[in-house]
């Protein structure tokens, strides 16, 4: 492979397209991916099907649809606070259903694209625009993108005008939802998401990008289904979530093209802050390789990421002297969402990959030109950083999390 | 602020957290411990057969109500601190659902009568003037 194959190869880690790709009329893409977290008292298992298609109409103009659903089914506990609440885990299962459409139109340097999704589930709607421009400038060698997105979505909860938050009781079932029935009322939630992203060539075997993301959320962000114990369990309220949220991320992203071995070193750094006071920062390291040189065909994906976060300023651990339950909620607010503990994780993951090309005449199935397989699979095993946060179990088993994923893609 | 500067500000900033208020001053209904234990649990809450497995029982139930299989129960005038740990829990999860300020639209009373259809079952309890009156007197000072 040359070194401005290597290069270009490399571009399309970074950029989520493929090398082959500018010859294509389109392509196809469907996977499966299964998430576990395997704790025997408070199991989860969510698999998500996803199905993308994009057509070129013309070469200056492309359509593009998509469709993903999560099936969650498991058990939950959903009161936070001492005494141990393990055993009462609630069983459920629900689907949820996205669907998506778009366009995008080449204009000299340019390809501007736009779309909406629509999402349901028994208890959230959520309706999605987007906008996004790219700037392929520079022979390809840099590449400037925009995107922002908006979302209208709708959550079910229970209708409790005017009763104070230590005093809201959690929604018991999505049963009735949307229904119009009066005991349930529709909380709504809008979220703005800007991403910026320059990717750029830096020398014949490096290529790096640096991308800045913000999202404003104005609305209802609690579970509506989560409990917390406050003043010795007298008081066990709907967990109360500030209504404005703004969060914001950099991500560095370098690919190190190592043309003896025709593979990839990659790695990512992306610092996270947001206005409840939870940061992050995350590492990762990955290597992408065929089994043999001399048949690429085959190649396989390593990667390592570390993870760690603080709390937001409202989360108090059930496991601390200034507890909910012995201290009551921080001003009007009081969390069980797990992901607002501080917390740290490692991941531990590979895939495996098979491309095969065709040509246009003896296409793959009659169809494609291009045909890829992966099965990849990640261990992750997160670290509790507070004595007693939402869902201990699950971070403490031997496994937090398992996911599992097939995919196939195809370009025609 | 355009979004841009917003996010370098967000990043850049140590103080961009939001307030968190000052706590509501709302407490718990000051329903009587005895009365539960004498009059609501066997009553109102065993007699309709809430604590039933599948339905609110404490280790398969489904709601918010969660009822644990109580032990002996406290002497009347017993701290609330020092009850049976499952008496105690049942009141609890009981005392969640009740409203010091209108009583017959706890939703203790509400929801098992089908009045809100949001329970599975539907319509559980049939004497509803008793239930009335037991909740009434429970919450009342």
């Amino acid at each position: 492979m040359s070194g401005r194959a290597v290069v270009v190869a490399a571009l399309a880690l970074v950029v989520g397209a493929r090398a082959g790709g500018a010859q294509e009329r389109g392509e196809a893409n469907g996977s499966i991916r299964v998430f576990a977290q395997p704790v025997p008292s408070a199991h989860l298992v969510v698999i998500t099907p996803t199905v993308t298609g994009k057509v070129d109409a013309k070469p200056w103009l492309s359509f593009d649809v998509d469709w993903s659903a999560d099936v969650v089914s498991g058990a939950t506990p959903r009161t936070y606070g001492l005494p141990d609440v393990v055993s009462a885990a609630t069983d459920f299962s629900e689907v949820r259903n996205v669907i998506g459409a778009g366009a995008a139109g080449v204009v000299g340097p340019a390809t501007i694209s736009g779309g909406y999704a629509y999402g349901t589930e028994n208890d959230y709607r959520s309706h999605l625009l987007r906008l996004g421009v790219t700037l392929d400038l520079f022979h390809h060698n840099t590449t400037l993108a925009l995107n922002y997105s908006h979302s209208f979505d709708s959550i079910c909860d229970l209708a409790q005008p005017g009763v104070p938050v230590t005093l809201r009781q959690p929604l018991d079932t999505s049963r009735g939802c949307f229904s119009g029935i009066p005991a349930l009322t529709e909380e709504s939630l809008g979220i703005d998401n800007l991403e910026a992203t320059w990717t750029q060539t830096l020398t014949k075997s490096l290529i790096g990008s640096i991308g800045g993301t913000y999202q404003h959320l104005n609305g209802f962000q609690s579970n509506p289904y989560r409990t917390v114990r406050l003043d010795g369990g007298l008081l066990q309220a709907q967990e109360s979530h500030p209504s404005l949220r703004d969060r914001g991320a950099i991500t560095a992203r370098v690919r190190w093209a190592v043309a003896k071995l025709a593979s990839t070193l990659g790695a990512d750094l992306r610092l996270y802050r947001d206005s409840w006071g939870v940061q992050s920062i995350t590492g990762e390291l990955n290597w992408e390789q065929p089994f043999s040189v001399a048949s690429p065909a085959w190649r396989y994906v390593g990667r390592a990421r570390g993870y760690v976060q603080s709390g937001a300023i409202f989360y108090r651990d059930a496991g601390n002297a200034d507890s909910y339950e012995r201290t009551g909620p921080v001003g009007n607010f009081f969390t069980a969402d797990p992901e607002l503990a501080p917390l740290a994780d490692l991941l531990i993951g590979g895939r495996v990959v098979h491309a095969s090309t065709h040509p246009a005449n003896h296409r793959r199935w009659h169809m494609f030109t291009h045909v890829e397989w992966e099965l990849g699979i990640d261990y992750v095993k997160m670290f509790a950083l507070s004595p007693e946060p939402p869902i201990a179990a699950r971070i403490r088993y031997f496994a937090s999390a398992l996911v599992a994923t097939i995919g196939a893609s195809g370009g025609f | 602020m355009p979004r841009g500067l917003a996010l370098l500000a967000l990043l850049g900033c140590g103080a961009c957290t939001i307030d968190v208020g000052v706590a509501p001053d709302a407490g718990p209904c000051p329903a009587s411990p005895d009365f539960f234990v004498s009059d609501v649990f066997p009553f109102y809450l065993q007699a309709n057969q809430c604590n039933s497995a599948g339905c609110h029982a404490f280790e398969d139930g489904h709601g918010t109500l969660r009822l644990r299989t109580p032990g002996l129960a406290p002497v009347p005038g017993t701290p609330l601190e020092q009850w049976p740990f499952d008496w105690r829990e049942n009141y609890l999860s009981a005392l969640q659902l009740v409203r010091c300020d209108d009583p017959s639209q706890s939703r203790l009373l509400t929801v098992p009568e089908g009045q809100s259809n949001l329970h599975p079952p539907g319509p559980v309890v049939l004497d509803r003037a008793s239930a009335r009156m037991i909740i009434t007197t429970w919450v009342t000072p």
